[in-house]
């Protein structure tokens, strides 16, 4: 209930002011990284400050078709409490990064407090919105994938209703079927996610534009790696999972950066494809997917015994 | 174990953004490219002495709109029918050189004043960074009590 009354102002407004900080701060660091010159040459040419540069660009295009579309969803009436979670923790943590950024290409320009500074306003407001509406560690650790995983399950919450109702033949009969269809689903996608792993995903299917088919092969194979590691976790740990903080972080982690490629894959298709946009479209699929391994490989390396 | 090798049975291949597409993205965002403007709509862009932002993306964008002038000073230098020089002093050359007209020299000097505005850190006086001197510091303490 109180994430549901939250998910508004969390979808909105502190996605909305990291993100127009993030673009701010792109506006203004491009244009100095062009015209600051050093040993001849405008600092932009040099790889150093390239990749600090290309992180800002790449994550204010994520952070701007996540705030886009998942405000969308609220304007059809919906109150997605677990993307505004996602959204909450992520933009914000990328506004953060977008703003260290920013303060190491301008260096002394940005520590000295003057009129011309226009990135220590931006960088010192940042905490704010990263404390504010439900700290990011408790977002992260807690509710990213705590409040979702039980509701969005095609099986556990009816396990959990028909566990606690009176045993009887149709109880049990019906927990059976519940229960066994379970064991079924994780199998499938156990294998699902072994086949869809030898062969990089190339048998699923794929919508839209051609350029953008290896993405979503990516994206449903990387799915159906996360359907099995969150369904062995709450078959293995039950009950303990909630107290497994690092780890719901990081499963969290996963279905986090599925959703924001989802929403880059979205933004892209909207707005017609434009060759000239793909090159942030490539580079943020693959920062979120090479973060997506991350996530996983540290999963699979702190597992509970 | 098991579970590696049904995730990541043939390693793990999702790789991090490679230093080219770094350097593209760069490109793309240093020069007067739509992907920019997209990126960027809705930032307060107006150039007011109020926002700062606004004024550095103006200057980038003159400096756009001046690169064939600059263009045609860096094509002398390296044809040697120019030496080479720093900010004002080269524009000065290349002006007495005929390489540019005295209309496009006064554009670059122009240009230089608001690009070194630009560039500059805010400077204060050691006097502005005191603390103001208080006259009565027992009239501090009164008001406080």
């Amino acid at each position: 209930m109180l994430v549901n009354c939250l998910s508004v102002g969390r979808c909105i407004t502190l996605p909305s002011i990291s993100n127009s900080l993030a673009k701010h701060l792109v506006m203004g660091t491009t244009a100095y990284s062009a015209l600051r010159q050093q040993f001849g040459l405008p600092i932009a040419k040099f790889e150093g400050v390239q990749k600090p540069l290309a992180r800002m660009i790449g994550l204010t295009y994520i952070m701007s078709a996540a705030r886009l579309h998942t405000a969308q969803s609220l304007s059809y009436g919906e109150k997605p409490s677990v993307p505004s979670a996602i959204l909450k923790y992520h933009l914000t943590e990328m506004g953060r990064q977008v703003a260290i950024d920013s303060m190491d290409i301008h260096g002394g320009k940005a520590v000295m407090l003057g009129p011309k500074n226009y990135i220590a306003d931006a960088y010192s407001s940042i905490p704010v919105a990263i404390t504010v509406e439900g700290a990011n560690i408790m977002t992260r650790n807690l509710m990213i994938f705590g409040q979702g995983a039980t509701r969005s399950h095609p099986y556990v919450l009816k396990e959990m209703e028909l566990a606690g109702q009176e045993i009887n033949e149709s109880t049990v009969s019906e927990f059976d079927d519940v229960f066994f269809g379970h064991v079924g689903f994780s199998m499938s996608n156990a294998v699902r996610s072994l086949v869809l792993g030898v062969t990089g995903g190339r048998f699923t299917s794929t919508q839209g534009n051609a350029k953008l088919a290896k993405h979503y092969r990516d994206l449903n194979r990387l799915s159906s790696a996360f359907a099995l590691i969150a369904d062995v976790s709450m078959l293995t740990l039950q009950s303990k999972l909630k107290f497994k903080e690092m780890l719901s972080a990081r499963l969290g982690d996963l279905l986090s950066y599925l959703y924001l490629a989802s929403m880059v894959l979205k933004h892209y298709e909207s707005e017609g494809c434009p060759e000239e946009e793909y090159p942030i479209v490539e580079w943020a699929m693959n920062y979120l997917t090479h973060q997506y391994q991350i996530a996983m490989q540290e999963i699979l390396q702190n597992y509970p015994p | 174990m098991k579970m590696r090798f049904i995730i990541f049975p043939l390693g793990a291949r999702f790789d991090m953004p490679r230093d080219y597409q770094d350097t593209r993205l760069v490109k793309l965002f240093t020069t007067a490219s739509r992907t920019r403007e997209r990126l960027l709509q809705g930032t307060f862009d107006q150039n007011l002495p109020s926002n700062p932002v606004g004024h550095v993306n103006n200057v980038f964008i003159q400096s756009l709109e001046l690169a064939p002038i600059y263009k045609k000073i860096r094509d002398a230098i390296k044809a040697e029918k120019l030496e080479k020089a720093l900010g004002r002093t080269q524009i000065e050359i290349a002006q007495q050189a005929n390489v540019i007209t005295d209309t496009e020299a006064q554009q670059l000097f122009d240009f230089d004043v608001e690009l070194m505005e630009v560039i500059h850190v805010d400077h204060f006086e050691s006097n502005e960074l005191s603390r103001t001197q208080v006259a009565n510091p027992e009239s501090i303490t009164s008001q406080a009590a």
